[in-house]
């Protein structure tokens, strides 16, 4: 069955589309979606696509300093103007696919998408970014560290739309992403933020279920052990298990996860 | 370095970095691979294939897909059977143990061996019609016991996976020469150890494909492939339907890549041709991706044992060989392990040894051939072992290799399976070390800026036998051409060979460029059409050029000798007194184009003395020597005119917190004896260090504890891309081997399986300590390397790649 | 099958449910579903090759409005009143090759050629955007595509000598993987 393509010029109109449309998928960049269509590994009878929302390509920085990042705004996006988010940019510019998937793939799509093995959702989580949901009742707002439940699974019901993402101003970052190779999804990432107050903030990807965040006290010295025991800690306490796919086990993932802790956090120092 | 001037005049057998003949084509999108084809009104197939690992088959329920609209056709294995032989796997007596001739059918009839074993197929109006069909077919299995490793498919008591085979042994043998018992057992040391090769693909960017079509008028089967054996499939085909050989064609369009992966003896295209036939129109198949990554190669698992004395010389080798060739397929896939065998031991003179091998059926994809066609493992254990020994006596591994190889005194060198011809293997091993800064890097490695990565050197010597002459096979090692010259003054090379995508035609072209005496752009080669060329093999074992590009120099030789006595008639001077040059055939002030001399032939031949007979169109058939059919009275046998070979280092950095490898650089010095076009060659190692590189570190089909495959896509089948290659260092010398025409050996697989070793080498380098109890294993994913990190130290590893304290507020 | 582009030039402008391709206007199909990719090669863009369907390959690389894409995975309604440019689109047929094309020409970018459109359009992209863009810009517009053939050698090649001051060095750092850089 061929399904029906609605491209929604506003808010209103994705909202009501979402509400009455039959069985809606919804679609921004569609790296992920155009090969399971394909594969007919799903059949949505309407797609929702938000490439015709006003500003869906753009990041706006408003006066706040915090960025608005749009639903069709991309890794390329992210990397023309790397002053609104420096840390995402520097997501954007090691993704696996090169160029053309810079070009298409998008930071709600990749928030939406919620692999295991990928850093955007991660990122999100380190930035401490808000989430805009468009759903039946209109729109509302989720925390970055609350969006991914589980692997694949978003807070996102059967007729919501990640509508944009707000990142608030840009401080200082470090990031480590350890993959198998350049065709290789990451294993294991890190994005650490610094606060004023000196602690940092560390968000880790690609190991886990979900993202897992674990602050540094300021001033504390971390080591492998100590990294490692940080992270274990803040992923207890989130009830999250290691990931494990054809890539690497969990139990690779939970030894170079406080590796790449240790080196996003030093990072961070090189650059201060 | 790679275009550096070599031994030999330019103008010698037309040889240069001549650019690609068509490049113009290729550039602009133009040239039309078989995807690119869709004969108005074809039709399309879409094969059902079985989802469980091992199941009988207890029944197929077609009414759903048949009632799809635009559905004209589903044909099951047990229809299919009727209508069509079954794909022959080996020749009676090859099998071990079998009655008869090993067979498997082209679709599944009461039993499933693989997920993905095509079992029905659906004909309908469009692709998408076609495959959403084929998903509503409805098949009901009841389960049997799923054999993916070695061990479960070996074990007494397995279950047979096939009915002609008593065990779920394929097939094996011995190779051995001396008595590698008593050797052993008399060495001062011996050193033992495994190797494991995972299992991968040679995996070109396009994937198979067929199109047939019946031609009412002609009342023949037309048939494009995407194959690189036309004239063999054209063979078997006609067996498998009953059709004359001449009532079909094959024509197999430009491929984008082989590398062993189209060889022939794969179910779906003659089911295509079958549907075509039946249904008197035109079928279209393209292979899916998924589809393409069912197929494997390269798993094996090996045991070595080798003596040697106190200088590290080698005096036994006793080597164990188990291919887990997956499914039962008619490919000449299955053939590698034999191969793998018989290149043992290397150019590494130990006359006293034995190789027992045996190909094992088990639940996963099937076999196709890959680059390196078994010549990889065989590289990899020779070298795993000369590495040991180094180990053992505490001496640096390339001195192994320095007192072991053969010296080129002892060349040409009989071992049980192989003459190994020409070459100087200390020398190449030599320039190799000299031009990979060996000594310098060694040095380097001792001094260590940080303590969380570690630098690694390896090295790998590389023998690969190529021109293969395959007893019992569809084709033989030589080859056929016809040179035809028109009155244009442009040459038509018809030839056997086809170009898997190498480009060997521009080499193929220069060879009769030269002879005739015009420019490279005045030939065209043709290739892969059952009915324009000779019968020919195809494209394997580095063939074409040695075999095809042979039998293209001779046939133009004699079309140059009609061109000469025609210019010495025309010109009233003796033949020798005829110079060729700049497209002219000249001598003293009497000057003639090709294309006046070639009228000239047509027109007036007949008129003119010792040119009665003569044409425009000249045949030669190519065989290469040192070939051995028939055993001689010590049961040796040779498969294999010419040997190429290399030396391969690579400089590896191990990141100890992670496991994770970059290969740094590749250096390779290499011999193919006479190189014709030296861009094409280096391009061709390049291509192998590739390969070689995704076999060592990333490349490998998993499969689920079921049986189900997991790496059904490039996101998780990894190959190599451009910022996980090195940095390349290429050198050549060239020994032209005595035994074939041009002296030239192949160079088409030389690469694989050096790059393989020495980065498997380099690796284990890095880690240190003591990892020579821990058996070598392809890919070295960073889990693995974390594993051997851990086996060196003696336990877990902590991270320590430097403390930081945060938080200068 | 349609083997070539529908006949009528369009001046750049295309209306609702076509799309510009190679200055051809060509439909959007019918089904949103349907790829960029298959839509090219309906209308005779075969230079636009499919080898993973999954946006791994980047045979099927092409430039909407500027930018290259694997089309692959671009619904063939997101070039919709766009400019699509294809390998085939390049050069004039019969014209001269351009700066891209010609530099793989000559250094033999290429073995099989099937994977032709990701690096060369890849590099398209590039030099439209600067036209002396530095060795590691070159290496990373080439990140995404797939060659089983060359091992990338004579594809960095090609494309060195496709920008116009050839290769500038860098101190490039060694090509690890587990890459840490400040944010």
């Amino acid at each position: 069955m061929i399904p029906h393509l609605v491209r929604p010029r506003s808010v209103e109109e994705l909202v009501s589309t979402l509400a009455g449309a039959d069985d809606p998928m919804v679609v921004a960049g569609g790296t992920m979606l155009m090969p399971r269509l394909a594969q007919r590994t799903c059949s949505p009878a309407t797609l929702v696509a938000l490439d015709r929302l006003p500003a869906a390509a753009e990041i706006a920085v408003g006066a706040d300093g915090a960025a608005v990042v749009g639903p069709l705004a991309t890794y390329s996006t992210l990397l023309r103007d790397p002053a609104a988010s420096p840390l995402l940019a520097r997501i954007a510019r090691g993704i696996t696919g090169g160029p053309q998937i810079r070009n298409q793939g998008t930071v709600v799509g990749a928030a939406c998408f919620a692999n295991p093995a990928s850093d955007m959702p991660a990122g999100l989580v380190a930035v401490g970014a808000t989430m805009h949901v468009a759903g039946p009742d209109g729109v509302r707002d989720v925390p970055a560290a609350e969006f991914v439940v589980g692997p694949f699974r978003t807070a996102l019901g059967p007729r919501d739309a990640l509508l944009s993402v707000t990142v608030p101003q840009a401080r200082p970052g470090g990031y480590c992403k350890i993959k198998r190779s350049e065709s290789s999804w990451p294993l294991a990432t890190a994005a650490a933020l610094r606060r004023p107050d000196g602690s940092v903030r560390v968000a880790v990807g690609g190991a886990l279920e979900r993202p897992v965040a674990l602050e540094i006290p300021a001033g504390r010295p971390v080591d492998g052990v100590v990294a490692r025991e940080l992270l274990e800690a803040a992923r207890e306490r989130e009830g999250v298990a290691w990931w494990a796919d054809e890539l690497a086990d969990d139990r690779y993932r939970r030894r170079i996860a406080p590796v790449a802790v240790l080196r996003s956090v030093s990072s961070l120092e090189e650059r201060a | 370095m790679a275009d550096m001037p070599r031994p030999g005049t330019e103008r010698e057998h037309g040889r240069g970095s001549a650019p690609r003949i068509s490049g113009d084509r290729f550039v602009r999108g133009e040239v039309r691979y078989l995807d690119d084809e869709v004969p108005a009104g074809c039709l399309h197939a879409a094969f059902v294939r079985s989802t469980v690992a091992h199941a009988e088959i207890a029944g197929v329920g077609t009414g759903a897909a048949m009632r799809t609209p635009g559905v004209r056709a589903v044909l099951t294995g047990a229809e299919a059977a009727r209508l069509i032989e079954d794909l022959v796997v080996l020749p009676p007596g090859v099998g071990a143990g079998a009655e008869g001739a090993v067979t498997v059918p082209c679709l599944a009839v009461d039993r499933v061996r693989f997920v993905g074993e095509p079992l029905a197929v659906v004909l309908a109006d469009s692709e998408r019609t076609a495959a959403t069909a084929a998903d509503l077919v409805d098949v009901s299995y009841r389960p049997l016991p799923v054999l993916l490793d070695l061990d479960e498919a070996l074990a007494a008591g397995a279950v047979r996976l096939h009915p002609q085979l008593p065990t779920n042994t394929l097939m094996g043998g011995v190779v051995e020469e001396g008595d590698a018992g008593a050797a052993l057992a008399g060495a001062p040391h011996t050193a033992a150890g495994q190797v494991h090769m995972g299992r991968g693909s040679a995996v070109p960017l396009e994937p198979r494909g067929c199109i047939a079509r019946w031609d009412t008028s002609e009342r023949r089967l037309l048939v494009r492939a995407a194959l690189q054996n036309p004239h063999a499939f054209r063979a078997g085909l006609a067996r498998q339907l009953g059709l004359p050989e001449s009532d079909i064609q094959v024509v197999a369009p430009p491929l984008g890549g082989g590398f062993g992966f189209k060889f022939i003896g794969m179910p779906e295209e003659p089911i295509v041709c079958l549907l075509a036939l039946r249904h008197r129109c035109a079928v279209r198949w393209v292979e899916s991706r998924a589809e393409s990554l069912l197929v494997g190669a390269r798993e094996y698992h090996a045991d070595y044992r080798v003596g040697f004395d106190h200088e590290a010389r080698m005096q036994g080798l006793e080597v164990t060989l188990d291919a887990n060739v997956g499914a039962l397929a008619a490919t000449p896939g299955i053939g590698m392990p034999g191969v793998a065998a018989a290149s043992f031991p290397g150019a590494y003179g130990i006359t006293d040894y034995r190789v027992r091998w045996q190909a094992v059926l088990t639940n996963k994809g099937p076999w196709n051939g890959a680059r390196g066609y078994g010549k990889e493992i065989t590289t990899l254990v020779l070298e795993s072992a000369a590495d040991a020994i180094a180990h053992e006596l505490g001496i640096d591994p390339a001195e192994v290799r320095r007192r072991n190889l053969l010296h080129r005194d002892q060349l040409p060198y009989r071992t049980a399976t192989m003459t190994l011809d020409s070459g100087d293997y200390g020398r190449v091993l030599d320039m190799a070390l000299r031009l990979a800064d060996y000594d310098d890097t060694r040095r380097r490695q001792q001094r260590e800026p940080n303590p969380g990565t570690r630098l690694g050197l390896g090295l790998a010597f590389e023998l690969t036998p190529e021109g293969r002459d395959p007893v019992g096979g569809p084709s033989r090692g030589s080859e056929t051409a016809t040179v035809r010259l028109d009155t244009t003054g442009r040459a038509t090379v018809l030839t056997g060979v086809t170009s898997p995508g190498t480009g060997s035609e521009t080499a193929i072209g220069q060879l009769v460029a030269e002879r005739l005496g015009i420019a490279l752009e005045d030939v065209r080669v043709v290739q892969g059409d059952t009915d324009r060329t000779p019968y020919g093999g195809g494209s394997f074992s580095s063939r074409a050029v040695l075999a095809g590009g042979s039998a293209a120099w001779q046939a133009a030789d004699r079309l140059r000798g009609v061109l000469v006595r025609a210019a010495a008639a025309r010109f009233g001077v003796a033949e020798a007194d005829v110079e060729i040059r700049d497209g002219c055939y000249l001598a003293g002030e009497h000057s003639v184009t090709v294309a006046a001399l070639a009228h000239q032939v047509r027109a007036f031949g007949s008129s003119l003395a010792g040119l009665d007979s003569e044409q425009l169109e000249e045949t030669a058939t190519y065989m290469p020597g040192n070939l051995q059919s028939l055993p001689d009275e010590s049961g040796r046998v040779q498969q294999y005119p010419t040997y190429s070979y290399g030396v391969y280092v690579a400089e590896v950095v191990v990141d100890l917190d992670t496991g994770v490898v970059s290969v740094r650089r590749v250096t390779a010095v290499h011999d193919c004896g006479t190189v014709i076009n030296p861009r094409m060659v280096d391009a061709q190692i390049n291509g192998a260090i590739a390969m070689g590189l995704g076999i060592a570190l990333t490349e490998e089909e998993l499969y689920s504890a079921t049986g189900e495959p997991s790496s059904l896509s490039f996101k998780h089948y990894m190959l190599p891309r451009l910022p996980d290659m090195p940095d390349i260092r290429l050198d050549h010398i060239e020994s032209p081997s005595p035994f074939t025409l041009l002296g030239t050996k192949g160079a088409g697989e030389s690469g694989v399986g050096g790059t393989t070793a020495a980065v498997v080498a380099a690796v284990r380098d890095a880690i240190r300590g003591d990892t020579t109890h821990r058996a070598v294993v392809t890919p070295l994913t960073p889990p693995r390397v974390l594993d051997l990190v851990d086996s060196a130290a003696g336990a877990e590893v902590v991270a320590m790649a430097g403390a930081v304290s945060p938080g200068r507020a | 099958m349609n083997d070539s582009l529908n006949d009528s030039v369009n001046g750049g402008a295309t209306r609702a449910g076509e799309m510009d391709v190679d200055g051809r206007t060509v439909p959007v199909p019918a089904d949103p579903t349907e790829s960029l990719a298959r839509a090219l090669r309906r209308a005779g863009r075969t230079g636009t090759h499919i080898g993973c369907a999954n946006g791994d390959c980047g045979a099927c690389t092409v430039l909407i409005d500027g930018e290259a894409f694997k089309s692959c995975i671009v619904p063939a309604w997101r070039a919709e009143q766009r400019s699509v440019r294809t390998i085939q689109g390049l050069a004039p047929v019969d014209g001269d090759l351009n700066r891209v094309q010609q530099a793989f020409r000559s250094e033999d970018g290429f073995q099989c050629g099937f994977c032709l459109a990701g690096p060369v359009m890849c590099l398209q992209e590039l030099v439209d955007g600067d036209p002396e863009p530095s060795d590691d810009a070159v290496r990373s517009a080439l990140a995404g595509n797939l060659c089983r053939c060359t091992g990338y050698q004579q594809i960095l090649r090609a494309a060195r000598a496709a920008v116009s001051t050839g290769p500038r060095p860098t101190d490039r750092a060694p090509a690890g993987r587990a890459d840490v850089a400040p944010g």
